[in-house]
């Protein structure tokens, strides 16, 4: 092999392995039953409500805390947020695609805004909402499942061995959407995370939600 | 908009706490110390969100209105700065702001208020009803958008404040219960300048 095409294999290596760290996994086959079982603990059944303290940071230095109050129940999420001292900055409620904003004060109150953000609050919550399952991946030697929404948003569900979880969202084979948590606690079938971790990695915003109260609504 | 709104509310309503409002003889405020319960009520929610705090006033314009549960954070308004505080991970951390901006007015509103001049300012409109509710109404269009009404219910004790109401709207409203006054007792030093 001559110098020249030694070092354009070289460079097609290097370039690959560049591409694989932002693009998806390889899909695998089905995930075991342990692992399918695992996924479905990422989200919450039925009907809960949680209030999280959440700093909202834009990537402008100058992140803002507020409270937020969210009511899952099936494939519906109604979604308030609020300052610290009670004054309601926005409200809205979504099913599956539909979405209704109910108050909306500046700067929450851009067009794209109330989209972006329940698309958002629904990756949190409701991951496997409007998604079907595709197979499975394996990230730092954990499996894990991936699923497929409607929009092709690719969607990885990956369980750590803390007992924790975390989302990886790909949309053109590049990571978008990374949520992290920690200290997770098995309640009612869903592995509740006291604190969470959003970063969209094209818009450069970070959420970081704190638990501070839920409740389950038995059926 | 937002937190200049909420400024202006906890200036105002720190010395209506030492305040007639019932429109008894006027009460000369060094201090005003309390502890609140607040509720919040929206739609989605069952029953009213739930936190508790204290608050600090001390006249002219120092201000420290704390919330402990159920997470911490402090506000402080001391000669015209504004520092706030939120606790993340075990220790309050400094939350960068926004210069006074229109602060300036709000200063202005607070000497009025304490002489008992509730209806001289530019900020609200005032009612009165027969049993003594205070209903302050917002002239301002941009901040009417975000509070309808603020009520006032005066305490069975002369010169205090039992509960101030906040409305957005009609489905939405925050309610502080205030508990434990003192009128006009030593600040401890700081009080306004640390968290």
């Amino acid at each position: 092999m001559s110098g020249r095409s030694l070092l354009g294999l070289l460079a097609m290596l290097f370039l690959a392995g560049c591409a694989a760290q932002t693009g998806a996994p390889r899909l695998g086959d089905l995930p075991s039953g342990a692992t399918l079982s695992l996924c479905s603990q990422v989200a919450p059944q039925g009907k809960w409500r949680f209030v999280h303290q959440i700093d909202f940071d834009r990537g402008d230095g100058h992140p803002s805390t507020l409270i937020g109050i969210s009511v899952v129940d099936g494939e519906q999420v109604q979604l308030a947020l609020t300052t610290i001292e009670g004054l309601t900055l926005f409200a809205a409620r979504s099913r599956g695609s539909e979405l209704e904003v109910i108050r909306a004060v500046a700067p929450f109150n851009g067009k794209t805004f109330a989209a972006g953000l329940l698309a958002d609050v629904r990756l949190l919550l409701l991951p496997m909402a409007g998604s079907s399952l595709q197979g499975s991946v394996f990230h730092d030697g954990v499996q894990g499942c991936r699923l497929v929404g409607d929009s092709g948003a690719v969607v990885d569900i990956l369980p750590r061995e803390s007992g924790c979880w975390q989302i990886n969202q790909y949309r053109d084979n590049v990571l978008r959407r990374l949520i992290r948590t920690r200290h997770c606690h098995l309640r009612h079938a869903y592995r509740l995370p006291e604190d969470m971790t959003l970063e969209a990695l094209d818009t450069g915003y970070r959420l970081r939600l704190h638990l501070l109260e839920y409740k389950y609504f038995q059926p | 908009m937002a937190w200049r709104l909420l400024l202006m509310i906890l200036l105002v309503l720190s010395p209506l706490m030492g305040r007639a409002a019932a429109g008894g003889q006027p009460v000369q405020i060094t201090s005003v110390k309390a502890r609140f319960l607040q509720e919040k009520q929206v739609p989605i929610l069952a029953h009213p969100l739930r936190s508790e705090g204290r608050f600090v006033f001390q006249a002219p314009t120092s201000l420290r209105w704390e919330y402990t549960r159920p997470l911490h954070s402090v506000l402080l308004l001391h000669q015209g700065r504004i520092r706030s505080f939120i606790e993340r991970d075990g220790h309050l951390e400094e939350k960068s702001h926004p210069g006074p901006g229109s602060m300036e007015v709000v200063l202005e509103q607070i000497s009025d208020w304490l002489k008992g001049r509730f209806a001289d300012n530019n900020l609200f409109r005032v009612d009165r009803s027969h049993d003594g509710l205070v209903i302050l109404r917002p002239r301002d269009t941009t901040m009417q958008a975000i509070i309808s009404r603020i009520e006032l219910r005066p305490g069975a004790r002369p010169g205090l404040i039992d509960t101030v109401t906040i409305f957005e709207g009609s489905d939405a409203w925050t309610r502080l219960t205030f508990s434990q006054a003192e009128l006009n007792q030593p600040v401890a030093a700081g009080c306004f300048t640390k968290p």
